[in-house]
């Protein structure tokens, strides 16, 4: 029902000696994904369940349009004989040296349980597998791929003292974690800091200790301007030298940023922000962005927690900026997350305590279809392999080195 | 005497309203019926930019208050004051009369008939024997505390129903748990 995969309850009773599930509790306090907390969508989760409509049993559309209700082993063993008919006709299966069956499969969700979809398709034989994230934040996969090298990165929220969202509702569509929405209140509790660049006023915006109400689609002017203005007054992580003169391909900044397999592209971005003197001021964004300049100066040094007169950054500042579909639906939008992603660079919140973090994933591993038993669980749950701890201030594992974190 | 208060933090509220489909589904309560509720306080533009809109959200449930209109009004003596100074209503006695759901029966307007034809409210789940209420459980941001004490809290209390002290509902500040 949800990618969130939050941990729940069902509270269970038995009416007329068949037992029903009554309602959707919270879960355990522990889960990094809810912690105790369950949202209204899953708790009416049970209205799904006992809906009148719900498809209980397979059905299959007659020529004439009407449907048939049919039996699971009939359904299955018709699946199957399509299924290996596709296969004859078109698929040439080879998957040895990367090629592959000509099926392609279009589904739900590659990650949490859909891992069995993704296995039953390997061993169908065809590795052309899409999932669902193009649809939704593809464009931000894209363009975290183009700085990093890999795609998914989760904003480490418990730790963040400086939260920028970019077209994300985090608090009507708490994407991803349930409980970074607690961490974002508790965060502005510890006199954390929370900024909403969204054209509308909504509740995440009205949460924000400064929104900015931008004309919609102009983001990427925003957050170049950001950079650049982060840039003039040595803004940055490490107060670097402003201005076009930044040489970032030869020296070991990139390296200390973790940009590891595109380094060269924060010289595309410096060659950017630098072609001329005008297009990325506060000024100029004013204009483009519809939103007083002060307001993106003011965000840019809080951002970097700094005044632009050069004072030291303020003692455990950790600022992170971080977007959903709200960027990522928009044309061109792998240009805008890569900005994003250079926002991030320039402040040293990638890998980094309190900035975006890698994605840890489930493996199969040896496990097919075919051997139906499981491999043994670990003595920890996932997460806790990952070392999340209830009590312990980070919540997910950092390596100074993300795209080498273990699977 | 120890009195149960339920306290709501605001800035923690973020109006997701878990807690209003967790009664609902806990109660089997139809959509229109909410015994507790959050409130969108939208002042609008309280400055000359559009930065200075301002939206606040407001949990709300029935505040218990000490002259309560609805034990008042009740005709049958079904609605009375029960542990933790809670007002309790019986539905055993209710006659489904509805004069509690009215303005003067209860101003808040946090009184509701159920299918039955009995007049139901929220009282802080006490029925259910539970420690915490469903929407404490529930709550994402960690929102809302019931507390059993004798001294009032510390914070703002929600009007009684004729503006006098006497509620047992508060806006706190609910700090962060300590590790």
């Amino acid at each position: 029902m949800c990618p969130n995969s939050c941990n729940v309850t069902a509270i269970v009773e038995t009416v007329a000696g068949v037992k029903m599930v009554r309602r959707i509790g919270p879960g355990a306090p522990d889960t990094p994904q809810s912690q105790g907390g369950v949202c209204l969508k899953a708790q009416a989760g049970v209205q799904l369940l006992y809906d009148p409509d719900r498809l209980k049993t397979p059905v299959r559309k007659r020529t004439d349009g009407s449907w048939e209700t049919l039996e699971w082993p009939v359904a299955l063993t018709a699946a199957a004989a399509g299924l290996n008919k596709i296969r004859t006709d078109y698929g040439a299966i080879d998957n040895s040296n990367g090629g592959s069956s000509l099926v392609q499969f279009l589904f739900r969700r590659m990650g949490g349980g859909g891992a069995f979809y993704t296995q039953f398709m390997n061993e169908y034989g065809s590795l052309n597998q899409v999932g669902a994230p193009p649809i939704c934040d593809g464009a931000k996969v894209v363009g975290f791929w183009l700085g990093l090298g890999f795609g998914r990165l989760m904003r480490d929220q418990a730790n963040s003292t400086y939260t920028l969202l970019v077209g994300r509702s985090e608090f009507e569509a708490p994407r991803f974690r349930l409980a970074a929405c607690r961490e974002i209140v508790e965060m502005q509790k510890a006199d954390g800091k929370l900024a909403v660049i969204d054209p509308r006023y909504t509740y995440s915006a009205s949460k924000a200790n400064l929104w900015l109400g931008i004309r919609p689609g102009t983001d990427l002017q925003l957050l170049l301007t950001l950079c650049r203005i982060i840039l003039d007054h040595s803004l940055t992580e490490d107060a670097r030298v402003p201005g076009a003169a930044i040489v970032w391909e030869t020296d070991p900044w990139a390296d200390r940023l973790f940009i590891e397999t595109h380094a060269a592209n924060l010289g595309l971005l410096r060659d950017e922000l630098y072609k001329d003197a005008t297009t990325y001021t506060a000024a100029n964004a004013a204009t483009v962005c519809a939103v007083p300049a002060a307001d993106i100066t003011a965000l840019a040094t809080e951002f970097a927690g700094r005044d632009t007169t050069g004072g030291e950054r303020r003692t455990g500042h950790r600022p992170v900026a971080d977007t959903t579909s709200g960027l990522a639906r928009w044309s061109h939008a792998e240009d805008t997350c890569w900005a994003l992603l250079s926002l991030n660079a320039l402040m040293g919140s990638i890998g980094t305590i309190g900035g975006l973090t890698r994605i840890f994933e489930a493996a199969l591993g040896s496990w097919t279809f075919g051997t139906p038993a499981l491999p043994p669980a670990g003595p920890l749950r996932l997460h806790q392999q990952a070392g999340w701890r209830h009590t312990q201030p980070d919540s997910f594992r950092h390596s100074k080195r993300p795209a080498r974190c273990p699977p | 005497m120890s009195t149960k208060y339920m306290l709501f933090d605001k800035q923690r509220c973020f109006g997701c309203n878990a807690c209003v489909v967790a009664c609902q589904q806990e109660y089997g309560l139809p959509a229109q019926i909410r015994f507790n509720r959050v409130e969108l306080d939208f002042k609008g533009l309280t400055g000359p930019t559009r930065a200075d809109l301002d939206l606040e959200f407001k949990p709300m449930v029935c505040v218990q208050c000490t002259t309560a209109p609805c034990l008042n009004v009740c005709p049958v003596g079904a609605i009375s004051r029960g542990a933790g100074d809670l007002v309790l209503t019986d539905r055993r006695k209710c006659i489904g009369c509805r004069l509690c759901t009215t303005s003067t029966g209860c101003p808040h307007g946090m009184r509701s008939m159920d299918s039955y034809g009995k007049a139901v409210k929220c009282d802080f789940c006490e029925d259910r024997g539970e420690t915490e209420p469903y929407c404490v459980k529930t709550c994402p941001a960690k929102a809302r505390q019931l507390v059993t004490q004798v001294a009032a809290p510390t914070g703002t209390m929600l009007p009684n129903t004729n503006g006098a002290a006497g509620a047992k509902v508060y806006y706190v500040n609910i700090p962060i748990p300590t590790p």
